[in-house]
């Protein structure tokens, strides 16, 4: 008997006329069908109601305008976006603020992003946090599009588009046009904010050099190359005349960082001397706040600000440099 | 490219389409190209191993061909075993060597080479099925491939290549040779399958992978209970995600319209130890192991302790198939030992079970045999001997503590998902167990056996895991 799990059925077990879905099969493909439109669109509004933090659901949802800043970059210019501190960075700078920094993303995401906002919006400058780990690797730049970061984006052909347009992204045109990463989102009914924003961000943290170590073994290759350096200063070329081409002007921004945590980065004078020397060939502002906040307490784990840090990063200059002073 | 994988799918419903459009007589060079281009996906070099165990295959079938002879299929035998002995055991032997030699002899003088080759995904399946034809030709079960192309083929079938069910010749062979018509009723038998199968590794498997592995990865730091969970959960685990393969390689090679021995049986519904592995557990290797190693050893008909020996060695050497590891030794030491008990103990098992309802000497043998398998299940999947004691030591060393840490456990939505989609499985399980579900369920009306199929989708969109794409099975 074939049996659920016991298949090799001898040929005597197998009915001449199979009683199932291949005797009516169009019909039951269009029921299929049907009953997947449903669950897309459920998806789809499960996204609208409950987005928060998805930068293409914020790209998407907020109403056609003109902007005074975005902000891109990885998980060192997100904390400006926690709580209130995007609203509270606006008032200090006096301009409308979108933050689209994506956790552990390097320029080529960025631009992405940065792309599909120019498709609704517009924007007087674009501060760019440059973070050395990001030059290094594919791991931050075009593998670290996935699935999960276009689970909560709206349904929009535009995004579609876009992603086409780069190579490296077209992969996922398919999961997100067909609905599936919103219909498979295991999160669905979570906050899309960070971990860092929920649990973290209102903390202070005590170093302990072996997890420092394990960050940066984490963030960095065991060798850098040059080659995948030069490559991604090519792609923050690309970004800058993207920029440009909508007529916005690019602000290249170091974040601060805890000194015991920039010491210990591989090469880091090298790659600070070397995108001076890129913004100063473009004619672009750079900015190095990096010393800005050496006391620890400024930060909620080895390298990311917190509450007090993001108050003191924006009153520290970062609000005046928004204002172009 | 796994099963579970869009890529493969996508792969799959093209190759299908062209392989139904081919003229019969043609269908098995479409099938032999997608199965090499298969498996070059994984390890393109790797494919030369592929093409030698299959030339070794065929060199060997015909000369046996000619002139039975032990010395031939010994050296046909040898040259498919040296593969699987340099990729996956020298290491291994390697490290034992050392570790034997160590307190006599100085460890850097003694430094012994490693090769550190890339173990080849499905390398212990498609050697298996080479040395199994190689054997049968030599005993005359078969007879030897003439086509070259056919042989290929059979080593090569993509739906069993990287996890079996271990395949036998003949019964391949005489398919392909029959020719392979569009069968309806088994097409819609293997898209069942293909449904069932992807359900079991997708939504259940992969779920309870994460609550395992986050308990695996460090037990030192996780408490009794989430130990015991993890521990429960592995058993599920692993049986659905291998029995999960099997069940889409089956229904992957039925809609191709060829049948594949069946290689799981509810094996956790099992009375005893032997029933287990005899009889509902990756089946085609016990049959394996049966023919080309318990048997050629004297099967039974030996003396007693020998029998004992006999049963023992083929499971210690099927410990050492599953992986070069003590970890696996172990296991499949653990396993031997319980089938030489089972049979040590017939005599007080057999008065004991006279004394006592059918009905509860079922239900105990059931639940013995799924706990000592559980427990070797510990060795299987612990990363080395030292944490599956460790894993072990902290669940029998709390187990008076558990109703105070019973309320610590974090009981979350993961949880309680994992153990319903495991009452779910076990259901159905038990419904199968009395009458074939696919069978049960062709006598029921349209809508509710559109309504199964529908739920099983609904389940792989919804809380289906399609991130974890690596079967456990495919490592060895």
């Amino acid at each position: 008997m074939a049996s659920i799990s016991n298949m090799a059925p001898p040929a005597s077990d197998v009915p001449a006329r199979p009683r199932g879905a291949l005797d009516h099969w169009p019909i039951f493909l269009l029921i299929g069908l049907a009953l997947y439109a449903a669950l897309y669109l459920w998806a789809e509004s499960v996204v609208r109601d409950g987005g928060e933090r998805n930068r293409f659901f914020m790209i998407a949802s907020t109403a056609p305008g003109q902007f005074d800043t975005v902000i891109l970059g990885a998980s060192h210019a997100m904390p400006l976006g926690y709580a209130d501190f995007n609203d509270r960075l606006e008032a200090a700078s006096g301009g409308r603020v979108m933050n689209l920094a994506i956790e552990g993303a390097g320029v080529v995401p960025n631009r992405l992003v940065l792309d599909y906002f120019f498709t609704r919006h517009k924007t007087k400058q674009v501060a760019f946090f440059v973070d050395s780990f990001a030059f290094y690797s594919p791991q931050w730049n075009e593998d670290r599009l996935d699935d999960a970061l276009v689970a909560r984006a709206p349904f929009d052909p535009a995004l579609v588009e876009i992603l086409w347009r780069y190579p490296w992204a077209r992969r996922l045109i398919l999961p997100y046009a067909s609905g599936f990463t919103k219909i498979n989102n295991q999160r669905r009914f979570e906050s899309d904010r960070s971990e860092a924003e929920l649990t973290k961000f209102e903390k202070t943290y005590r170093p302990i050099p072996q997890i420092d170590r394990q960050r940066i073994a984490y963030l960095y290759p065991e060798t850098l190359s040059e080659t995948e350096f030069q490559r991604y200063l090519r792609e923050l070329g690309g970004l800058a005349d993207l920029a440009a081409a909508r007529g916005a002007t690019l602000l290249l921004v170091k974040p601060p960082t805890p000194p015991r945590y920039r010491e210990a980065l591989p090469d880091e004078p090298a790659f600070d001397a070397a995108i001076a020397s890129f913004a100063a060939s473009r004619g672009l502002v750079y900015r190095d706040f990096s010393a800005l906040l050496p006391d620890d307490a400024n930060y909620y784990d080895t390298d990311h600000m917190n509450a007090v840090g993001v108050a003191g990063f924006i009153d520290g200059g970062f609000a005046a440099l928004l204002r172009g002073e | 490219m796994q099963f579970n994988s869009f890529a493969f799918l996508g792969f799959f419903a093209v190759l299908t389409g062209l392989y139904y459009v081919l003229p019969a007589r043609w269908r098995w060079v479409l099938l032999l190209v997608a199965s090499y281009w298969f498996y070059s996906q994984f390890q393109l070099v790797y494919v030369l191993l592929l093409a030698y165990s299959t030339l070794v295959a065929y060199a060997a079938g015909l000369a046996l061909h000619r002139r039975a002879s032990k010395a031939v299929m010994w050296l046909g035998v040898g040259l498919e075993l040296a593969v699987l002995v340099l990729f996956k055991y020298v290491d291994f032997l390697a490290g034992l060597l050392e570790g034997a030699a160590a307190p006599l002899v100085d460890a850097e003088a003694l430094a012994l080479p490693r090769l550190g080759w890339l173990l080849p995904a499905g390398l212990s399946f498609f050697v298996f099925s080479t040395v199994s034809y190689i054997v049968d030709v030599q005993r005359r079960t078969i007879p030897a491939e003439r086509h070259l192309g056919h042989l290929a083929l059979y080593v090569a079938f993509f739906p069993k290549l990287i996890a079996g069910p271990i395949e036998r010749a003949g019964a391949f062979l005489g398919q392909l040779r029959a020719g392979i018509r569009f069968e309806p009723a088994l097409v819609m038998l293997g898209l069942q399958l293909l449904l069932w199968g992807l359900f079991k590794k997708v939504v259940i498997a992969d779920r309870l992978a994460e609550v395992v592995n986050a308990a695996f990865t460090n037990p030192d730091f996780q408490s009794p209970v989430a130990l015991i969970v993890a521990v429960y959960f592995y058993a599920f685990q692993i049986y659905c995600d291998f029995s999960g393969y099997s069940d889409m390689a089956i229904g992957l090679a039925a809609i191709l319209g060829y049948r594949l021995m069946e290689n799981f049986r509810r094996p956790y519904f099992s009375r005893s130890v032997p029933e287990f592995w005899a009889e509902r557990w990756h089946i085609s290797l016990s049959r394996w192991f049966k023919d080309y190693v318990y048997f050629p050893m004297g099967g039974s008909r030996v003396t007693r302790p020998r029998w004992y020996l006999n049963q023992f060695t083929v499971f210690f050497v099927s410990g050492l198939w599953h992986g070069a590891n003590l970890t696996f030794v172990i296991w499949g030491a653990l396993n031997g030992l319980y089938q030489v008990l089972y049979h040590v103990l017939a005599g007080p098992r057999k008065a004991l079970g006279g004394r006592l309802p059918v009905w509860l000497w079922s239900a105990l043998g059931i639940a013995l045999t799924f706990h000592l398998v559980l427990l070797s299940w510990v060795f299987f999947r612990a990363s080395s001997v030292q944490q599956a004691w460790s894993i072990l030591a902290r669940i029998f060393g709390s187990l008076g503590l558990l109703p105070a840490l019973l309320p610590a456990y974090n009981w979350n939505a993961a949880f309680w998902t994992s153990l319903g989609l495991i009452a779910v499985l076990v259901l159905i399980e038990l419904l199968d167990e009395f009458r074939s579900l696919w069978s049960w369920l062709a006598a029921r009306p349209i809508a509710l056996r559109w309504g199964f199929y529908y739920a099983l989708a609904a389940c792989l969109l919804l809380i289906g895991n399609w991130g974890m794409t690596q079967f456990v099975y495919m490592q060895f």
